[in-house]
């Protein structure tokens, strides 16, 4: 079992010996690829700026989070790209910001994400759903090319089949696709045609946020698909990262696995960046 | 370094449970097993027969086998009696105390209950004169799913010294959650699904930590998650002992016996 320190004693223990008694994380390095930034007329979401995301990632041990603000899911796709670059900016090497495309203005779009990369973004985002538009959609095009032609992560809320997921991958090799909340697990993983195409294809991978456990199902993922492909992710401030992260540090996998998840894997995706 | 928190889990089923499989926890020994990977000390058990096949049959079953396991607390499934199928109410609560229990859990939807005054009142009257914390399960697997409100603000206005503990409260229902819980001190939290962001630290300043109740629901839900929620939220280590075991113990020693 690999050993890590304790923040505040410098006493080695095991990952799970140090969830138990909430050490931070030191020794692992941890990046978020999920989470948003602002309110959101849904539900209440306590907190959700990033000067307290920041003081939680530091409780945990996260050593980054990738940011794409609720409004840009939302209303206001410029607006919102702002205040994640933004947020960025205050928090350098902390928060990364990602751009959002808004699909339903798709002759904004190109010079949307053209100026959100050339400001600096690490990835994009869609969100699938509440954008209500497909992901194999015309929209979609310009945001798909740019991160394939800048070598970027690109996490999706839904991508309409594996197929389509699969056909778009093949498309834009050079994009790393990460299928959000797919990571959580789901029940039965070997029946799941979008985890065929995780395993078949180089550039595509599973995000972990998600508020539904099953008891035992996200190990059994892990040996599904093999840790590689599975990203941590904690969705803040729709889900706390207190919480999402147990998923991963309590489970029955190795400390190595749990490093890849936690970090070790996107941390090769944000490097690619051109 | 820091200690590792006495974790007395509040949401816990012993026995067979829906969907489950092979790596399932299903009898005594392997509960205990899973609850020693998990760092929880003690917990306390629903049979999983008592929700997935009967009251009459898990009540009986959870007793039995939990004797002499002081790790594991019994907690009953309990309905109203006027099918016949348990004892009128008075009587079926005196049982569960004699027998060693010391909680109640409605299964809400499982046992299509409306949850009416009129199909409800006598059940909830007979507990609240022992002071039998009541866990509300409502079967919930996600966040966006309804809660039945309007029962729960009667229950609470009716029945003051009935303590009810809301079981896997989920992040979207604060608007609605926290003015019942200003407003009432004999409501809780279970916390394995209150997962907004730092919800428990910013409950326990704002209610009281012994008004949280640490649970995971294991073995049906991974208890991963529910257990860091408690290690890494931003509270002193008495507001975290408080809500890992405190206030549980507060609500089963309660009881009237």
């Amino acid at each position: 079992m690999t050993q890590i320190a304790s923040a505040a004693s410098g006493d080695t223990m095991t990952i799970r010996e140090a969830a138990l008694r909430g050490e931070p994380l030191i020794d692992t390095f941890i990046v978020n690829n999920h989470s948003h930034l602002g309110m959101y007329y849904g539900f209440a979401q306590p907190n959700p700026d990033a000067d307290t995301l920041v003081q939680t990632m530091d409780r945990v041990g996260i050593d980054q989070s990738c940011v794409f603000s609720s409004l840009a899911i939302t209303a206001d796709m410029r607006t919102g790209n702002d205040l994640s670059l933004e947020a960025a900016s205050q928090h350098p090497d902390r928060i990364l910001a990602y751009a959002v495309p808004d699909p339903n203005l798709e002759r904004q779009v190109r010079d949307e994400m053209q100026r959100c990369i050339d400001a600096g973004v690490r990835g994009i985002k869609f969100h699938t759903s509440l954008h209500d538009y497909p992901f194999g959609g015309p929209g979609y095009v310009p945001a798909f090319e740019l991160a394939d032609k800048h070598r970027l992560p690109l996490i999706s809320h839904g991508v309409d089949s594996p197929d389509v997921l699969r056909r778009t991958a093949r498309s834009y090799p050079n994009a790393h696709f990460i299928v959000a909340h797919a990571g959580a697990g789901r029940r039965h993983p070997e029946f799941d045609a979008t985890y065929t195409v995780a395993i078949e294809e180089p550039n595509v991978y599973l995000d972990t946020a998600g508020s539904v456990a099953p008891y035992g199902i996200f190990a059994q993922l892990v040996k599904h698909t093999g840790a590689g492909k599975i990203l941590y992710g904690d969705d803040f401030p729709w889900m706390c990262p207190t919480h999402q992260i147990g998923r991963i540090l309590l489970a029955p996998i190795t400390d190595d696995q749990k490093k890849q998840i936690l970090g070790g894997t996107m941390q090769r995706l944000l490097s690619t960046r051109q | 370094m820091r200690e590792m928190p006495h974790l007395f889990d509040a949401n816990v089923f012993l026995g067979p449970i829906f969907l489950r499989h092979d790596d399932t926890p299903d009898d005594v020994p392997r509960l205990l097993a899973a609850m020693d990977e998990n760092g929880i000390s003690r917990a306390l058990v629903t049979h999983g027969l008592a929700k997935w096949q009967h009251p009459a049959v898990g009540n009986r079953l959870v007793i039995q086998e939990t004797k002499g396991i002081d790790r594991l607390v019994p907690c009953w499934v309990v309905m109203p009696s006027v099918t016949g199928e348990l004892p009128p109410e008075r009587e079926l609560v005196a049982q569960l105390l004699d027998s060693g229990a010391r909680a109640a859990r409605l299964c809400t939807g499982m046992n299509r209950l409306t949850l009416e005054p009129f199909e409800i009142e006598t059940l909830l009257e007979a507990l609240a004169e022992r002071r039998v914390p009541l866990f509300l399960d409502t079967n919930n697997r996600h966040w966006s799913e309804p809660r039945p409100w309007a029962f729960i603000e009667w229950a609470l206005r009716t029945y003051p010294t009935l303590p009810l503990v809301l079981l896997r409260e989920p992040p979207a229902n604060y608007r609605t959650l926290f003015t019942l819980m200003d407003r009432h001190s004999n409501l809780y939290i279970e916390t394995c699904y209150f997962q907004g962001h730092d919800a428990i630290a910013l409950g326990a300043g704002r209610w009281g930590a012994d008004r949280l109740v640490f649970g995971s629901g294991l073995p049906e839900w991974d208890p991963g998650m529910a257990i860091t929620g408690l290690t890494y939220a931003s509270f002193s280590v008495e507001e975290r002992d408080m809500v890992a075991s405190g206030s549980l113990l507060r609500l089963l020693d309660n009881c009237v016996v």
